[in-house]
């Protein structure tokens, strides 16, 4: 480190805990290079898109770039389209399930690696790969696996029970994705929660055991409480993050079968790209983002912050 | 803050980029056109062949280079609107025939029908594909070759049921209805959520005489119901609903389907799986009914970027067009050629073809139906389509629906 | 620290691995696949294991990957340096100083999260064809950036506050020898979660395809996705490439992983639960 960066650490501790009210350069010294970032890079998108969801750009005026303004149209448009609604309603319900089972299995397994044991690291990697191995080939197992003659139908069979045409069915398409999704995510909330718990002091859970505390009464009153920001957080992302899943459906079932699986994403994707309304497009998305919004809205008011 | 940096990133490359012209223009005698080709080829074959067009080009003409660009399928058309958004157009793109139009609407290509008159080949292309690139009587791109669907039918099924290659609707069915035998269905089709589905229902909604702008008539009721009668009575599996077209030829290999609705591009690999097969026409509602199937297949289409680099891309185009090296080409990319004798001679050389060749006199372009709103139309059809199918609402019903939506496409400007 | 007799220390190993087994079985379906050949794959018997192992199309979709493997190395490093380089002292400050605009930088963060991915690429794209940062390593690291940094930021923010806090102030107020301390006691404390932010700033970027796509046409500069992306052609997917190269380009990741994850695991022996 260097004469000024050490000079920094110092008025660092300097500003720590002292009166707020005294303007101190050094926190924006280290914001600056990350907020540099963001007002260059994700600044200029995020306008760029909102503009365009309220012109009409679609493969006309898109190349020429005289995109005329129509206000609300396409915010209109798309809520006055019932695949929207549709695509609203399985959002909601793709999210909710993945979470939950996403975050729970997460959380104990995170649990379970708490403790020593030889080959750590090595499963611990293990367990990473439905995240680390690519969309496109997850993606396109699970599609094997649910297909009529895939695995999960042979299962089926071999219990006595007939096959379901699960991605050819309206009622089995969405619930078959949504393992899917559990599967690629549940890495993401395990090993984040893991590193999380890793923080936690030793002495709390010996003071707790003295006490008298079983395993699971240690982990309810130690664990998830302290947990509590990590927590939140990879809820919170994972929310967004979900929200968002797109190649997963797209390959899967492309939104069918006849729209009935159809994410915001899938289906703004569909108005951007197969039919080249890009201005409906952003719309959609930003519609997302106010969705996004309400669903977290309770995790922000309660952000500690 | 951020103004200034792309300010100054731009007055940078602006400094280099005229630095790296002085020095260009400098240190040769002439300058050279870089004719950029965007395409989405990428199957071993189709790779070489274009690798050995360039190097004969190439060395004809010394003072042009050919840059070939690949971009995965369903990005051509999106990457190729971006690229002139920004000014940094392609010289030729290779689009696929139902775009072309759509992509003429907006104003980048370059009306090419001086030039093609001059193509030896023009005047002897099959009315489908010509149809596919013109509009208002301009030309907007030359078509590299075609392909169309026909009935590809396992002679051993077939023969184990003692049944014919059917040539109607009611002969299909009931080969269908005496090949399906678990595991095996009689008929494998794609009816998925993308282009593929309305392409694979295409022969039968126009050999039926319907067309994809008036959806309610009693001909397209009739094709859908085909469709829909195959899935209900267990002849073809309902994820056709989820298959693309590589699905179902993964399932006639693999022995699950008797026959499959299928394109020419899959001979090879339905050669190499060992099926014993044989290809015939799609079959008709009635007897002696003429098919009427659609037309796949990529076409050259000039950008426009400057005189000279649109130039040079015309005479790469006429260097592909010229008949032997054509005919290699649609050989290679299993095209049947959009050139008549071409395709003829294609015929004879290989009878498995017969059947394509034929129906490449009554193919139909698929903009024909909407011209620039072909794309929208086309979504509108498959949700019909897949609703029909998946058993979500019965086939006059969803046709109605879509047919509405459709209505209101075409009164869109 | 590690209680109970050593016997038990397999027993933990046993059923762990019991639990990755049942959680990994569908990646079986991608190693049983990828040594199959087509005609295989879509057959009417489902077996357990192809008769003949064709290896053909691992050495085929190595050959293939090969050559960019340095691409996607290079791209993530960078990313996953370059992010934590932005992001941990940004999240030190948040936390701890509060400055003013910094809830503000923290929910524009939040909500760039919540935006798709097309939102973003098709603006960089426009403004880096400009910049002549297309088809370049470093404006594929940059676009990659535009995912990883609000995300790390959001993360280390929550692992930062997790810090006790009587603890770190013990550790600064000592005038001498804080940078000392910092190091030595606030940084180690923190660095389970560093290191995992910067695993996964390493392994995004490791599997996109988004940015990929619109900002690299340039062959020789594609990374692993991209080539993986081609096994999906025209006239179907090609499994007997997409199989083993998926496995392939999960490699170095999951190496990656497990070198990364002895950080955070060796480093920091105060957080297990007895």
């Amino acid at each position: 480190m260097s004469e000024s960066q050490m000079t920094n650490l110092v008025s660092f501790s300097e500003g720590y805990g002292s009166q707020r009210s005294r303007f101190n350069f050094s926190p924006y010294v280290f914001v600056l290079p990350c907020a540099l970032f963001a007002a260059a890079l994700l600044f200029y998108p995020v306008v760029s898109s909102l503009a365009l969801s309220f012109r009409q750009a679609t493969v006309d005026t898109f190349v020429s770039g005289d995109m005329p303004f129509n206000g609300l149209t396409q915010y209109q448009a798309a809520i006055g389209d019932p695949v929207f609604w549709r695509a609203v309603i399985n959002t909601v319900l793709f999210t909710v399930f993945s979470i939950v089972f996403q975050f729970t299995i997460g959380f104990l397994l995170a649990l379970l690696f708490q403790f020593e044991f030889p080959l750590k690291s090595f499963c611990l990697a293990l367990l990473l790969i439905p995240w680390v191995l690519p969309l496109l080939t997850s993606a396109n197992i699970f599609k094997g696996l649910f297909n009529e003659a895939g695995l999960i139908n042979q299962l089926l069979h071999l219990a006595g029970n007939r096959p379901i045409p699960w991605l050819a069915d309206r009622q089995f398409a969405l619930p078959a994705t949504i393992v899917a999704n559990i599967w690629v995510g549940f890495p993401f909330n395990f090993v984040l929660l893991y590193a999380g718990m890793r923080n936690i002091p030793v002495e709390l859970y010996e003071a707790a055991k003295l006490d008298g505390a079983d395993y699971w009464r240690r982990v309810f009153q130690i664990t998830l409480p302290i947990l509590k920001p990590v927590s939140v957080s990879v809820l919170m992302l994972g929310t967004v993050y979900t929200v968002k899943v797109f190649d997963l459906v797209w390959i899967m079932t492309g939104g069918g079968p006849a729209n009935s699986t159809h994410l915001l994403s899938t289906y703004a994707y569909q108005v951007g790209f197969s039919i080249l309304n890009f201005g409906e497009a952003a719309a959609i998305a930003t519609l997302m983002v106010l969705l996004l919004l309400i669903l977290n809205l309770f995790q922000l008011l309660m952000k500690p912050r | 803050m951020r103004q200034v940096r792309v300010a100054k990133f731009r007055r940078a490359s602006l400094a280099i980029a005229t630095l790296a012209l002085l020095t260009l223009g400098a240190s040769s005698g002439y300058t050279e056109t870089t004719v950029e080709v965007i395409h989405y080829f990428n199957v071993e074959g189709q790779v070489q062949a274009l690798a050995d067009i360039q190097k004969d080009f190439e060395k004809a003409n010394p003072d042009i280079k050919i840059k070939y660009t690949y971009v995965p399928f369903g990005e051509l058309v999106s990457r190729t609107l971006q690229m002139a958004a920004v000014h940094k157009a392609p010289a030729i793109a290779a689009i696929d025939n139902p775009d072309v139009l759509r992509v003429a609407k907006s104003n980048i290509l370059e009306d090419i029908s001086q030039e093609v008159n001059k193509l030896p080949i023009w005047s002897d292309i099959y009315p489908g594909p010509k149809k596919a690139v013109t509009a208002d009587g301009k030309a907007y791109g030359v078509p590299i070759g075609s392909n169309s669907l026909a009935l590809y039918y396992n002679k051993k099924m077939l023969s184990e049921a003692g049944v014919e290659p059917p040539k109607t609707w009611q002969q299909l069915s009931d080969v269908a209805t005496k090949t399906t035998k678990s595991p095996v269905y009689g008929i494998a089709f794609s009816a998925v959520n993308t282009e593929e589905s309305t392409w694979q229902w295409e022969p039968f909604l126009w050999s039926n005489g319907g067309s994809l702008v008036d959806l309610t008539s009693s001909n397209a009721v009739a094709a859908l119901q085909l469709w829909v009668d195959w899935v209900s009575k267990g002849l073809a599996s309902k994820d056709a609903l989820n298959w693309e077209q590589g699905d179902v030829a993964s399932q006639f290999t693999g022995g699950r389907a008797a026959t499959m609705v299928m394109g020419p591009w899959m001979l090879d690999a339905v050669k190499k799986s060992g099926v014993d097969f044989g290809i015939v026409p799609i079959p008709v509602p009635k007897e002696g009914a003429k098919p009427v199937v659609p037309l796949g297949g990529e076409c050259w289409c000039v950008l426009k970027t400057n005189s000279q680099v649109e130039a040079a891309a015309m005479k790469f185009i006429s260097f592909t067009e010229e008949p032997e090296r054509l005919r290699k080409l649609c050989d290679t990319f299993n095209y049947i050629s959009s050139v008549k004798n071409i395709a003829k001679q294609q015929g004879e050389s290989n009878p498995q073809l017969v059947p394509f060749v034929e129906q490449m006199d009554t193919a139909k372009a698929r903009s024909e139906d909407g011209g620039a709103k072909y794309p929208e139309i086309s979504l509108a059809t498959r949700t019909a389509i897949q609703r029909a199918v998946s058993g979500q609402a019965p086939a006059d019903q969803a046709l109605k629906e879509s047919a509405a939506k459709i209505n209101s496409i075409l009164s869109k400007n | 620290m590690i209680s109970g007799l050593s016997s038990s220390r397999w027993h933990l190993t046993a059923i762990v691995l019991v639990v990755t087994a049942i959680l990994l079985s569908p990646f079986y379906w991608v190693l049983m696949g990828s040594f199959s050949t087509p005609a295989e794959l879509f057959g009417t018997h489902l077996t357990l294991w192809p008769k003949r192992l064709a290896v053909e199309n691992w050495s085929n979709a190595l050959s293939r990957l090969w050559p960019h493997v340095n691409n996607s190395l290079i791209v993530s490093t960078t990313v996953s340096l370059c992010t934590l380089v932005l992001t941990v002292p940004a999240a030190y400050a948040l936390v701890w100083l509060r400055p003013r605009g910094g809830k503000l930088l923290f929910n524009f963060l939040l909500i760039t999260q919540m935006l798709p991915a097309i939102v973003f690429v098709v603006p960089l794209f426009v403004v880096f064809s400009q910049a002549n940062l297309v088809n370049n390593l470093f404006g594929l690291a940059l676009g990659d950036m535009t995912f990883t940094v609000p995300f790390a930021l959001i993360m280390l923010c929550a692992y930062v506050k997790d810090l006790p806090y009587e603890l770190v102030e013990a550790a600064l107020v000592d005038g001498a020898t804080q940078f000392r301390s910092f190091v030595s006691i606030v940084l180690p404390l923190t660095l389970p979660g560093i290191i995992t932010v910067g695993i996964f700033s390493f392994l995004i970027p490791w599997a996109d395809l988004i940015y990929a796509l619109s900002l690299v046409t340039d062959e020789t500069l594609q990374p692993l996705t991209l080539q993986l992306y081609k096994a999906l052609g025209q006239y179907g997917i090609d499994w007997s490439f997409l199989l083993p190269g998926s496995v392939l380009t999960s490699i170095p990741a999951v190496l990656f992983v497990i070198l990364a994850s002895r950080f955070i695991l060796a480093g920091v022996t105060r957080g297990a639960i007895k």
